[in-house]
C-alpha cells in the first residue's frame, strides 16, 4: 500500500494549514503525510493554554502575525522559517502501536530519519522533542479522533529567538533577557547546525525520504481532493478562525 | 481567579485558574501545554468539579479519567489534585 504525499511548496495562512490538516484527519483512509509552510508567519497555541496569557496580540497585530489555536495540545509556537509536517494515519496500522508514546516516538523517528540525511545526529525525547547537539530542533503535537492519528510538528529551518519572544507573553518582564538567552541555548534550527541555508525544498525533501526510510514506504504523489478543500475550508471557518479566544 | 501552577517534573506546564466558593470550587480551568486525549474530557473533568469539595477532588478526578478513558501525557491526576489542594489550602 502507497502511503499519499501532498506537497504544498506554496504556503497557507494558519487558519487554512489547521483547516486543511483537521480535513485530512476525517477523510484518512490510507497514511497521508501532508509538507507546508505559513504565510503570514503566525504563532499557534495548544489546545488547553489560555491565549492572553501566553501570546501578546498588540506585538502579533503590529508584526502582521497570525495567532490560531489548535486542535492538538502542547505549548505555543512561533510558525515562520520552518517546513511543518503532517501525518494522518489509522491507530491500528502495522507500523507502531496504539501506544501513545510509541506512536509520537515512531512518527519523529521519520523525521530523525530525514535530518539525518543532512548530516545530523538527531534525538527524540519523550513526548514531543526532537534535539540536535542538545537542543530543540523540532516539536510535535497529536491528536486522536474516530481511530485516526493526526500528528503535525514543525522542523526549524531557521530561527530569529528575539522576534519569537517579543510575540510570547513572559511571566515576568525584569526576566525576559534572561529567558531569551536560555532560549537561544535550548532552541535551534538547520540552518544553525549546518553554518549555512536550506530552502524549503530541500528540507522537504530530506522529510519525504526520511518518512520513506523509516517505514520502508512508498507514496503516491497526492493533491487535497475537492471534497477535502470544500472540509478544510469549511473547518477552518467554523473551528480555527472561530475559537482561538475561547481560553 | 486565582492562579496556580507548576512545571511537573518530567512533564509539562499545568496551571489552574480557580475560584473557591467558601469550602467548594466556584470555576476552574485546568491549563498548559500539556496533552489529555480525548481533548473534550478535559473540559468535561473542569465541569465535573465544579461545587465539588476538596477531599472528594481526587476521586472526581479519577472516575472521570476512568469514565472517559482519559489518557493525560505531561501531568498525572495527582499532580493536578495537589495544585487543587494548594488552591484550597490558600483559601482557608
Amino acid at each position: 500500500m502507497k502511503w499519499r504525499l501532498i506537497i504544498h511548496k506554496q504556503p497557507h495562512t494558519a487558519f487554512e494549514n489547521m483547516g486543511i490538516d483537521a480535513a485530512l484527519q476525517e477523510s484518512c483512509t490510507v497514511p497521508v503525510v501532508r509538507l507546508y509552510t505559513w504565510q503570514p508567519p503566525a504563532v499557534s497555541i495548544g489546545r488547553f493554554q489560555s491565549l492572553h496569557d501566553e501570546i501578546d496580540e498588540q506585538q502579533c497585530k503590529k508584526n502582521g502575525v497570525d495567532i490560531v489555536r489548535r486542535i492538538t495540545g502542547g505549548g505555543a509556537v512561533f510558525h515562520d522559517a520552518e517546513v511543518t509536517y503532517s501525518i494522518c494515519i489509522r491507530e491500528k496500522n502495522e507500523y507502531f502501536s496504539k501506544d501513545l508514546h510509541e506512536s509520537y516516538q515512531a512518527i519523529c523517528g521519520a523525521v530523525i530519519a530525514g535530518l539525518k540525511k543532512f548530516g545530523l545526529e538527531p534525538a527524540y525525547i519523550p513526548i514531543n522533542d526532537i534535539i540536535v547537539n542538545g537542543k530543540k530542533i523540532s516539536g510535535c503535537a497529536q491528536t486522536r479522533k474516530k481511530g485516526i492519528i493526526l500528528q503535525h510538528g514543525t522542523l526549524l529551518v531557521d530561527v530569529d529567538v528575539d522576534k519569537m519572544f517579543s510575540l510570547l507573553k513572559v511571566p515576568d518582564e525584569k526576566i525576559r533577557d534572561k529567558l531569551i538567552a536560555s532560549a537561544k541555548e535550548r532552541v535551534t534550527s538547520i540552518h544553525q547546525q549546518l553554518g549555512k541555508q536550506m530552502s524549503n525544498e530541500e528540507v522537504m525533501t530530506a522529510l519525504v525520504d526520511g518518512f520513506k526510510e523509516f517505514f520502508n514506504i512508498e507514496f503516491e504523489v497526492s493533491e487535497l481532493t475537492p471534497k477535502e478543500k470544500k472540509r478544510a475550508a469549511e473547518i477552518q471557518k467554523t473551528v480555527f478562525e472561530a475559537w482561538s479566544y475561547e481560553r | 481567579m486565582k492562579q496556580y501552577m507548576v512545571k511537573v517534573p518530567g512533564g509539562k506546564l499545568l496551571k489552574l485558574k480557580i475560584d473557591i466558593d467558601s469550602t467548594k470550587i466556584k470555576s476552574i480551568q485546568i491549563l498548559g501545554d500539556f496533552f489529555v486525549y480525548p481533548e473534550e474530557s478535559l473540559f468535561e473533568l473542569e465541569k465535573a468539579l465544579l461545587g465539588v469539595q476538596r477531599e472528594q477532588c481526587l476521586d472526581i478526578i479519577s472516575s472521570a479519567i476512568a469514565q472517559q478513558k482519559m489518557t493525560l501525557a505531561g501531568f498525572s491526576a495527582n499532580d493536578l489534585n495537589n495544585l487543587i489542594q494548594q488552591a484550597f489550602e490558600e483559601h482557608t
